[in-house]
């Protein structure tokens, strides 16, 4: 009898995969960077840059979550602006009663989140281009009962009772909150993409029956998601509303608009990468800053800018860029080094 | 086993906290008084922001801006002299699209950018009130125009006791428009049963209130209202109101509809044969153009309360021209583009009037003496005659100077072309009435 031996083991070693390594370390120690320059800067320029910025810091936040939205649950929602209006309608009842508004936006973004959770199982029950339109209908409805309430100002919009009277602080305060708020927008998806659930979140967007058949669970997901993105858009509510001491019409709050410059937003700075919608706000909020006052032509180059990044840069301006040169800021992704 | 001695005590945390408090106390002053400010501008140039909604729905109230910008930039040209001292004077216009985002946005950028002595705005609450809001809480003076005033003062929270300190505002109420109104009625035979649109807006709902409304104005006593409930703005459908009205006999209407649903309602009315004796509709039939627009010259006769017409006989401070020359000479003008004249030419025209009287009366880099100046103004504009001081119906609150009203009434004339002719000056008497009011 022949003793077989086994064949020395060969040792497999596998290709190591890496998720950014170096480019994580560096990418959050810029952002860092970049936050804390942002967070001197009342301190440094003339409020009217840090009064302009605000509306950056808040579409920065609204992008980012559309993003998340669309980008990575696959859920293209045309009635964010059901909860941008809610974050600033709350934000009326919380200041009435006592909360400041700079504590009031976190208690808002709480009170939306929960109230998110029952409308996802009304939502959740359309799909694609039904779910779109549901979304918007839900949002009409939000409209609809706020403005039957005659302390919320009815349908003439109302002005926040209590906030900072000092000019100089309460711009300053403004401009704070608006940048802890696009802060904790994107480092909160920069988050949520890194864990057990964004790898699901990426299967889902791919295709959610693939990812269903191989144990993802896509409902709980994608609810997760749609509730954390509802707390995101009623944060920049209440600071759209902070920013603009109250509301002036419930028509313009809850206004389908602000879907169509998310969608705008984020597929201008690239659907589904983190940057993208960073990118996307920067982009518009220049084009809002140049050409706002030129009439209809500031419409016509929106649209025109709209046309071009979407025939002829499908990615986006980000996406593209990043694509070409596998740059990121925020690596999201695993690549294997062979 | 710890060392009790090393264990701080309660009080030495305390003490220790407190320490700490005082010491952050002065690094806490520290940090806010390191914060930039806008600031107020200095020098020798006056900056006055006009803001009006030059694109989107509300266009029409801005149509002759060009125009008045042109006139008044002509005038402002040779500068203002207040004490011996001249200044220049810049005018920066801004569109917002009407939308009240922009215009927040654009407020910020005017006072805290350009740093701007004095805001003028005009054009529906969605334009105004981000705006004078922005102006109140920075403590910038702003003179605002064309918005009811019991809306521009009550909705946005003032009561006769809490005023404002820098926002002023000049037009007419809810009792201009319901004594011309009432005196349309009048001037024909009815059951007098009024059937009324008040949608669920900022207008409708405050001419539905029940104390300081429509209802509640003494000139509408022995009238009886058909208020078939609110209804959404963009309702497709009225065939429910109309039923309603044709069931209680309704021969009079009046209201406050958006122009789009007002033509919704006027089409479904003819088709359904629902016809009043007199019609008098605000908001929806302000401007020539709207009431082209109604298919088979439905808006031949329909009545209207203006705040302004060329008939005026007023004068303008800046221009010298009469009310009648003003409406001509846009029409003239390039700029016109051949519309014709319109409501906004006006109350536009005499916020920059304002402007003038209280730069030159005060010293015009001082902001709360800007103010001081327009709560103590009285001026004969080409809108008539505008007082923030004295009381009385011309003055019912602090911030509000009000003006009066005629009623008038769209009669087709050659072509398409309608024409707004006078036909109740119960409030004016001063203002020579073109016609008759015809029935519908």
């Amino acid at each position: 009898m022949t003793v077989q031996t086994a064949p020395a083991a060969e040792v497999t070693a596998l290709p190591p995969v890496h998720r950014g390594g170096r480019a994580t370390v560096l990418g959050l120690t810029g952002t860092a960077a970049v936050l804390l320059a942002m967070a001197a800067l009342p301190y440094l320029v003339e409020s009217g840059v840090t009064a302009q910025l605000v509306k950056l810091c808040y579409l920065v936040a609204l992008a980012s979550m559309w993003n998340l939205l669309a980008g990575y649950a696959g859920m293209m929602s045309m009635g964010q602006q059901a909860f941008i209006g809610l974050g600033a309608y709350l934000l009326f009842i919380v200041n009435d009663h006592g909360v400041n508004v700079y504590a009031g936006t976190l208690v808002v973004s709480a009170v939306v989140a929960l109230l998110a959770w029952p409308v996802s199982y009304l939502a959740f029950r359309l799909r694609g281009g039904y779910f779109a339109v549901g979304t918007w209908v839900i949002a009409e409805v939000v409209r609809l009962i706020v403005v039957r309430f005659d302390s919320l100002g009815a349908a003439s919009g109302r002005t926040l009772s209590d906030v900072t009277a000092d000019p100089v602080l309460r711009r300053a305060f403004t401009y704070w909150l608006a940048l802890a708020v696009m802060a904790a927008a994107v480092l909160g998806t920069y988050a949520v993409l890194r864990s057990r659930l964004g790898l699901s979140l990426q299967a889902i967007r791919d295709d959610d029956t693939a990812a269903g058949s191989l144990g993802v669970n896509v409902t709980r997901g994608k609810r997760i998601i749609y509730i954390t993105a509802a707390a995101g858009c009623a944060a920049a509510g209440a600071v759209i509303c902070v920013n603009s001491l109250g509301v002036a019409s419930p028509t313009q709050i809850f206004g389908v608009q602000y879907s169509a410059l998310m969608v705008f937003m984020v597929i201008i700075g690239g659907i589904g990468t983190i940057e993208g919608p960073v990118v996307g706000a920067i982009a518009y909020f220049l084009l809002d800053k140049y050409f706002a006052q030129s009439g209809v032509w500031y419409l016509i180059v929106v649209g025109a800018a709209a046309i071009v990044v979407s025939l002829y840069l499908p990615r986006g301006l980000w996406g593209t860029l990043a694509h070409r040169t596998g740059f990121a800021v925020f690596p999201v992704r695993h690549t294997v080094r062979l | 086993m710890e060392h009790p001695a090393i264990k701080p005590s309660r009080r030495t945390v305390l003490r220790g906290l407190g320490a700490a408090a005082v010491a952050a106390s002065p690094i806490l002053s520290a940090c806010s008084s390191g914060l930039k400010g806008s600031g107020s501008s200095t020098g020798d140039t006056i900056k006055i922001g006009y803001v009006s909604p030059r694109t989107g729905a509300y266009a029409a109230f801005a149509e002759s801006d060009a125009y008045i910008l042109e006139q008044v930039r002509a005038f402002f040209a040779k500068g203002i002299t207040h004490d011996g001292k001249k200044y220049d004077v810049k005018i920066l216009d801004r569109d917002t699209g009407s939308d009240p985002q922009q215009a927040a946005t654009i407020a910020d950028e005017l006072i805290s950018q350009e740093q701007v002595d004095l805001v003028l705005v005009t054009a529906t609450p969605d334009t105004i009130h981000p705006v004078a809001a922005k102006c109140e809480s920075e403590g910038v003076p702003c003179v605002s125009t064309i918005e009811p005033w019991q809306a521009w003062f009550f909705g946005r929270g003032a009561t006769p006791k809490k005023t404002f300190k820098y926002t002023f505002h000049f037009f007419d109420g809810i009792e201009h428009l319901s004594r011309v109104e009432t005196d349309m009625w009048r001037q024909h035979d009815t059951n007098k049963k009024v059937g009324v649109l008040w949608p669920n807006d900022s207008d409708g709902n405050a001419f539905r209130d029940k104390t300081t409304g429509y209802r509640s104005q003494p000139s509408t006593k022995g009238f009886t209202f058909v208020d078939p409930g609110s209804y959404e703005p963009g309702t497709k459908d009225f065939s429910s109101i109309i039923a309603n009205f044709k069931k209680e006999g309704v021969e009079i209407l009046a209201g406050v509809p958006s122009p789009p649903d007002f033509a919704t309602f006027w089409t479904q009315a003819a088709q359904q044969n629902f016809k009043p004796k007199v019609a008098t509709i605000s908001k929806a039939i302000l401007f020539e153009s709207t009431v082209a627009s109604l298919p088979n010259n439905l808006g031949d006769g329909l009545c209207t309360a203006s705040w302004w017409v060329p008939q005026f006989p007023f004068t303008s401070t800046l221009t010298g021209q009469t009310a009648t020359a003003l409406a001509d000479d846009y029409e003239k003008s390039p700029l016109a583009k051949g519309r014709t004249w319109n409501q906004g030419l006006g109350p536009n025209h005499a916020l920059f009037e304002v402007a003038n009287h209280v730069l030159r009366n005060t010293n015009p880099k001082d902001r709360e003496a800007v103010a001081a100046q327009i709560a103590k103004t009285s001026l004969d504009t080409v809108l008539g005659h505008l007082s923030w001081t004295g009381g009385g119906a011309a003055n019912p609150v602090k911030n509000v100077a009000t003006i009066p009203m005629v009623g008038t009434q769209w009669i087709k004339g050659s072509g398409d072309a309608f024409a707004l002719k006078v036909v109740s000056n119960s409030l004016m008497p001063m203002v020579k009435p073109d016609a008759k009011a015809a029935e519908l």
